[in-house]
């Protein structure tokens, strides 16, 4: 039986599901987007087929993470003011202006990829929004690279941001460490690897090189991640106060299942077997994307909703539920996403995007 | 057309993803339609509708702009015991309360308060942000202080005088005018169909006695009751009413139904039962602090002040601490790691676990030898000691001789005076007048003396007290307890490993049938290791400024025709059972023991035995009993059950009840006299010993009250009430020549400002007077106001310092003044008493047994020393109940909607092995079964509580306030859930069939209401 000790309102959770999810959804955008920049700044040739993916993956993310805030504010206004209330010591603050710049940053890269992209496939047909953008101007090489280094440090910016907004916070035992971060960053970084395999095998692609490509990213990001949650547990053990030693007993106990045996082994470990396997087999690559991107979601639902349960008063752990319809409800955590996906099939399916995708599919 | 597949499934995909954003943020969407765009304007675009502050600060110069819609008054707030200095700020224009924060010259409220001669405009700068100092003045009020404003404007407020119609209790009211009220109340009459019934008038007869068999009982005045709350600040009022000038003996606070064994336990240790003087320790400074019966971040007084110094202690990391409680409360953190401890026990068995502790600390040589052997005030001063204790002092153990029980004299011995004690000096041996002695005594003695050539056996009071703690073995306090061996032995060596550092402390969880035992026994264990008077250690409080008593300005206690209250009171406290005519007539005829009735010769302020002992009419009968600010119905444990002896008129023929709302008590009363609540009424009170310094706290109307007004213009209170009761039977002390001055000249006593104000003065002259008002500090305390009743009341040189004590909430000494040394200011003179004589020498009426004059384990008995346990076996009542304190709600809270939002209800709190064996899961409904009553309410299930308990906490299942059908004339008020939501453990409250009469469960040496521990049973709804 699961015990729970409520001792009073001063104890509820306020950081919920659409806290997660919003973690989860900036942080992969980043990812994407620092995948695409990277493949522009530094020229990787073996990334170019998946850059426009995870750029116009990470736009979309973008886009769509901050209205988990919002509707978590329940009070858009409220996000708006922050803007002209700046507290320089709040990173709550620094955040705002971070993600207005990073989506400026992200929107304008993509549309300059497209242009070119579509310039380079001297796609035409006058007054269509494609036909605009194609006769809107052509930026230099030089142009394009400094908008990649531009987006990568507004990606970076994210990451920090995101992750240094819970690692800041020394009244929570499991969000207070510098390995937090990290952990946020690689578990990010092979999620938006994830995502890019399942939209690439969405939209029809099936070349096994690139496909190996991402494979050994996501395998790489996985291993670093692993590698990071073993530490942040022994640091904890070793060199954590009484609370952080209760916390990690708590992982050890009753937080097993989650940390453990969900946390490590069936989003970490298990990927990792299926990716390995994977050369052979589409359907075990797409479970293991499938897996790392649930294994994304489930760290950040561990380390902000369990850090949260560690009490600050009373003995035991606060309660947390996620209910269906209230206020920071599942509901309320579907729409933002729901809004990406409807984003996504928009992209896909309309003009301008239509064309590239369409192209690429019958390219490969 | 045709449909490509692809495009039919995408379109699909797009309008799901739609209607599930679409429901996701319907709500917020929903929100954003109705905002300023939409017409709805906030006051301000940025701050939105939150008030305007009170002044503004200058962040560069500091300089304060007020508000000139709005003052601050620095007041009381009397929501809680705690009696907090608050700041209330008020709506100059609607005359409203709008918030209430914490007063910074309080150190209730804040820690460091700001010194007393800092201007109100100063404290304004204090705490607004200007040099970043904000926070660091910041002082606050609790959820239950913030919160209990609603209770000013509860659409169920008594506004007018109201007169039962029908049968009491039966909910149904006639306003009556405020001339009939006092002519019925004074004058009596066939009041209510049902036959005569004596006014006050009448009652009032302090020369004939009650039973002229027995002339110890006292005059007929003695039929008049009044019951009183808690003191907040006005009781003195009351009692001047009631005792000086009625002439009625019967006058009580709340304190039975309270914390009454714990008082009488420090009362033992302190050797004073008149004063009850009770110890706090330093919280500042402690560095172990072991809390039994109490949770100091729930409850206790000053609870604010407690938790606030308790969550720096521990933070800081100087503290550890232990709570000894049934059930876990917020006094535990687990951000504090080992440094905050719960330790869970069975409910009435903290006296094993600490005679268990006493026992080890004594045979492990743990206890502060050199304070202990100090055997007078002068040897401890030499040793370098702050008090000192009786614990040398030789004890007559021998029952054989007329002495057993006495503390041996010296003249006993033909070595000293007959008011020496006697010590084995440690030195030669030998026995020395305890007076006389220069150095340490022997602390373990057990011999014969020869005492007027008779031997007879002695020990010292260490040596009883170890002697009583030898009678069991750990193993077996561990049994009785919970606790295991181990852990007791622990908490000894972790309570002894910090000098004078370390403190035990208790409150209400006491309040238990062997409560006082157990009191006793908890606060022995602070004479053990020496800590009182000691910087960390315990400490008495740095007391109040002269208000009441014969101050520097007025003697509010003296006055032409003074009468005083004499015989014995109807409760049969501070009154021995040996000394009445009854023992003496039954003693000719044989023995004497059981009397008719319980007697408490050693209690003090016993609220339940002044209700039943009128329901029984022992020793006498009463003829009027008045209530005020009190609701015993449901704070008495037990007595809820037996309404229909309180419904009869020819048990009590007229009650009356002087209160804001129908609480259960004004509910089965005659009359209800509209009270002011708090904010509107004068007072004027001290902390409850848990600060160093010296404070006096007062309160003043901040805002008119909304009831009925007196022909001199006042609304109805407690004060306006009984002035006009009392000038309309001229009773003295009352009307244009009251209260003498210094000179000796009579000042008037025609309305409360006249007596309270008066009051102010004394705080204000007390020592050095304090400094004078300017307008600033009026006008922005709203004191400018209250100019034209201070010029008419006061004299002019006492107007401007009296505005002074009113704009800063009080007069308080400088913390500065907290210590001397490694020792408190403030220090308590009299020695502790290891072995209390006065314990001693009185007997339980029921049997005739002496008490014991230590501390000792006793497991909770009814009064004539039967076990409970014997009467409620485990077998067939497996549970127990305790009364847990609520952070939110209290007693009298319920009316304050914030809270009741905070905190709708209460659940039964079960532990979760009990849940598992019992099938039972958190929302289920259970039936709760005692002897006398059953409950239903909502499992809790908990690790937080121990095995084969039940919590309840304190505060809710109303049965009236609003909970219930009433009707007031032709308003009818329909019952409200909200007001009867959860379980009253006090209607679970056992009887005492040992007893004669209407009981309910008691201490067995003082009376306290025994409301922890009973035995109970569940059943599955």
């Amino acid at each position: 039986m699961h015990i729970i000790e409520f001792m009073g309102p001063s104890q509820d959770l306020y950081w919920g599901m659409t806290s997660i999810q919003f973690f989860f959804m900036i942080q992969v955008s980043a990812a994407c987007s620092a995948l695409a920049a990277a493949q522009r700044a530094f020229g990787i040739k073996a990334l170019e087929p998946y850059a426009s993916f995870g750029l116009i993956l990470g736009l979309g993310l973008g886009i769509t993470a901050p209205l988990n805030l919002i509707l978590e504010l329940h009070q858009p206004l409220r996000f708006i003011s922050m803007i002209y209330n700046t507290h320089f010591t709040s990173p709550l603050s620094w955040g705002v202006f971070i993600l207005l710049s990073y989506m400026t940053v992200i929107a304008l890269f993509a549309l300059v990829i497209l242009r070119q992209t579509l310039q380079q496939r001297h796609v035409s047909g006058s007054g269509s929004l494609a036909t605009m953008i194609v006769r809107s101007g052509k930026t230099s090489e030089k142009s394009l690279r400094l908008l990649a280094y531009l987006a990568l440090v507004a990606a970076c910016c994210v990451f920090l941001y995101s992750s240094m907004d819970l690692a800041a916070v020394k009244g929570r035992d499991l969000w207070h460490s510098s390995i937090v971060p990290i952990i946020f960053i690689c578990s990010a970084m092979a999620a938006s690897a994830g995502l890019i395999t399942l939209f690439a095998v969405l939209t029809g692609r099936k070349n096994p090189e690139h496909f190996k490509l991402l494979r050994g990213w996501m395998a790489f990001f996985l291993l670093l991640q692993l590698f990071a949650q073993v530490l942040w547990f022994l640091i904890a053990f070793v060199f954590g106060d009484s609370l952080g030693r209760y916390a990690f007993d708590y992982i050890l106990s009753a937080g097993f299942q989650n940390f453990i045996v969900l946390g490590l082994g069936g989003a970490i470990l298990l990927p990792m077997v299926l990716l390995y396997f994977s050369s052979q087999s589409k359907a075990m690559l797409l479970f293991a994307s499938v897996l790392t991107l649930a294994g994304a979601y489930l760290v950040r639902w561990n380390i902000i909703v369990t850090g949260q349960q560690i009490p600050r008063s009373g003995l035991e752990m606060t309660p947390f539920s996620a209910d269906l319809w209230s206020h920071g409800g599942l509901m309320q955590a579907l729409a933002p996403l729901a809004l990406w996906v409807l984003l996504m099939i928009l992209v896909t399916w309309t003009s301008p995007w239509k064309q590239v995708f369409g192209q690429q599919q019958e390219g490969l | 057309m045709k449909i490509k597949r692809r495009n039919f499934v995408k379109g699909l995909g797009a309008v799901g993803a739609l209607g599930v954003f679409a429901a996701g943020s319907a709500s917020t969407l929903k929100a954003v339609s109705k905002g300023w765009w939409a017409g709805e304007k906030p006051v301000d675009l940025l701050a939105g509708n939150a008030l305007p502050p009170e002044c503004s600060v200058d962040p560069e110069t500091g300089e304060v702009i007020a508000n000139p819609d709005q003052y601050v008054a620095n007041g009381l707030c009397t929501a809680c015991t705690s009696l907090c200095g608050i700041r209330a700020r008020v709506d100059r224009k609607t005359n409203q309360v709008l918030r209430v924060s914490g007063n910074p010259y309080h150190p209730l409220s804040t820690a460091p308060a700001l010194d007393y001669d800092v201007r109100i405009s100063d404290s304004f700068k204090a705490m607004s942000g200007f040099k970043g100092q904000g926070l660091e003045q910041r002082s606050v009020a609790c959820s239950r202080g913030n919160a209990a404003l609603d209770m000013l404007a509860d659409p169920k407020r008594v506004l007018t005088p109201l007169k039962r119609v029908g049968s009491r209790g039966a909910g149904q009211w006639e306003p009556i005018s405020y001339e009939q009220l006092l002519n019925e109340v004074v004058e009596g009459g066939n009041l209510f169909g049902e036959g005569q019934v004596d006014g006050l008038r009448a009652i009032r007869d302090t020369k004939t006695p009650i039973d002229p068999n027995a002339p110890e009982l006292g005059p007929r005045s003695n039929q008049l009751a009044m019951i009183n709350g808690f003191k907040n600040g006005r009781l003195s009022f009351a009692k001047r009413f009631g005792v000086l000038s009625f002439g009625s003996k019967n006058f009580t606070g709340h304190r039975g139904n309270c914390g009454l064994t714990m008082r009488g336990g420090y009362a033992a240790l302190l050797g004073d039962w008149k004063k009850y003087p009770h110890l706090k320790p330093d919280y500042s400074n402690c560095e172990y602090y072991l809390s039994i019966g109490t949770a100091p971040g729930n409850a206790g007084n000053p609870f604010k002040r407690q938790a606030m110094l308790l969550a720096e202690a521990r933070s800081t990391g100087k503290m550890k601490y232990v709570i000894v409680d049934p059930v876990q409360s917020n006094s535990n953190s687990l951000a504090s790691g080992t440094r905050s401890e719960w330790l869970p026990i069975t409910p009435g068995t903290d006296g094993a676990l600490v005679m268990g502790m006493i026992r080890w600390i004594i045979e492990n040589g743990r206890y502060n030898e050199q304070f202990l052997s100090q055997p007078n005030a002068a040897a401890a001063k030499q040793a370098g000691e702050l008090s000192w204790s009786n614990a040398t002092h030789l004890v007559v153990t021998d029952s054989s001789s007329p002495l057993d029980g006495t503390i041996l004299r010296a003249d006993a011995l033909g070595i000293g005076s007959a008011e020496s004690m006697v010590v084995i000096d440690q030195a030669s041996g030998q026995p020395v007048a305890q007076d006389r002695a220069n150095g340490p005594a022997r602390l373990f003695y057990a011999e014969t003396i020869k005492v007027k050539d008779q031997q007879i056996a002695v020990k010292t009071a260490l040596q009883v007290l170890f002697d009583e703690a030898r009678k069991q073995t750990l193993a077996e306090y561990s049994e009785a307890c919970g606790v295991p061996v181990k852990t007791i032995v622990r908490l000894a060596q972790e309570f002894t490993s910090y000098g004078r550092r370390a403190v035990a402390d208790t409150h209400g969880g006491t309040m238990q049938s062997n409560g006082f035992y157990t009191a006793y026994s908890i606060v022995m264990l602070n004479a053990l290791v020496g800590n009182l008077n000691w910087k960390g250690g315990m400490s008495s409080g740095g007391g109040r400024y002269a208000d009441v008593k014969p101050g520097p300005r007025y003697n509010m206690v003296k006055f032409p025709g003074k009468v005083g209250g004499k015989g014995v009171t109807i409760s049969r406290q501070d009154f021995p059972y040996e000394k009445t005519s009854e023992y003496k007539r039954k003693k000719k005829t044989g023995n004497p023991y059981p009397a008719d009735g319980p007697w408490f010769p050693l209690a003090a302020g016993l609220q339940p035995e002044f209700v039943l002992g009128g329901l029984n009419s022992y020793p006498y009968p009463l003829k009027a009993v008045m209530f005020w600010n009190t609701n015993p119905v449901y704070g008495q444990s037990g007595l809820s059950n037996q309404l229909d002896k309180l419904r009869d008129p020819k048990r009590i023929p007229l009650l009356i009840c002087i209160d804001s709302f129908v609480s259960e008590t004004a509910a089965e009363c005659d009359y209800i006299v509209p009270d002011t609540s708090l904010y509107e009424y004068f007072a004027s009170t001290t902390p409850w010993s848990g600060t160093l310094t010296k404070i006096s706290t007062v309160g003043w109307p901040a805002v008119d009250a909304p009831q009925q007004t007196t022909p001199a213009g006042d609304p109805i209170s407690m004060e306006s009430f009984l002035i006009d009761v009392a000038k309309r039977m001229d009773l003295p002390g009352f009307g244009d020549k009251a209260i003498p001055d210094a000179d000796g000249k009579l000042w008037p006593l025609n309305r409360p400002q006249d007596w309270y104000l008066r009051l102010f003065a004394n705080i204000a002259f007390d020592g050095k007077p304090v400094p004078d008002a300017n307008d600033e500090d009026m006008n922005l305390t709203g004191l400018d106001r209250f100019a034209p009743r201070l010029a008419e009341v006061l004299k002019p040189e006492e107007q401007r310092k009296v505005a002074y004590v009113m704009s800063h909430g009080g007069r308080f000494e400088s913390e500065k003044e907290s210590y001397q040394a490694d020792g408190l200011t403030h220090k308590y003179k009299a020695p502790m008493q290891i072995y209390n004589e006065t314990l001693a020498h009185h007997r339980n009426s029921m049997t005739g047994e002496r008490f014991h004059g230590t501390a000792r384990w006793i497991p909770p008995v009814f009064l004539n020393g039967d076990k409970l346990s014997d009467t409620y076996p485990a077998a067939k009542w497996p549970f127990k109940l305790v009364s847990s304190k609520s952070q939110f709600m209290n007693s009298g809270t319920i009316s304050a909607k914030r809270l009741r939002d905070l905190k709708p209800s209460n659940e039964l709190a079960m532990h979760a092995d009990d849940a598992r064996r019992l099938g039972v899961k958190s929302g289920d409904r259970l039936r709760l079964v005692t002897a006398s009553g059953e409950a239903v309410g909502v499992v809790s299930v908990r690790d937080g509580i121990m095995p084969g308990v039940i919590g309840i906490e304190h505060g809710f299942g109303h049965w009236r306030f609003g909970a219930d059908a009433m009707s007031f004339g032709q308003q009818k008020l329909t019952p409200d859930s909200a007001y009867s939501a959860g379980v009253a453990i006090n209607r679970l409250g056992l009887t005492d069939s040992s007893r004669p009469g209407v009981s309910t469960l008691a201490d067995f040496v003082l009376g306290a209401n025994a409301r922890n521990g009973l035995p109970a049973r569940v059943e599955k709804v």
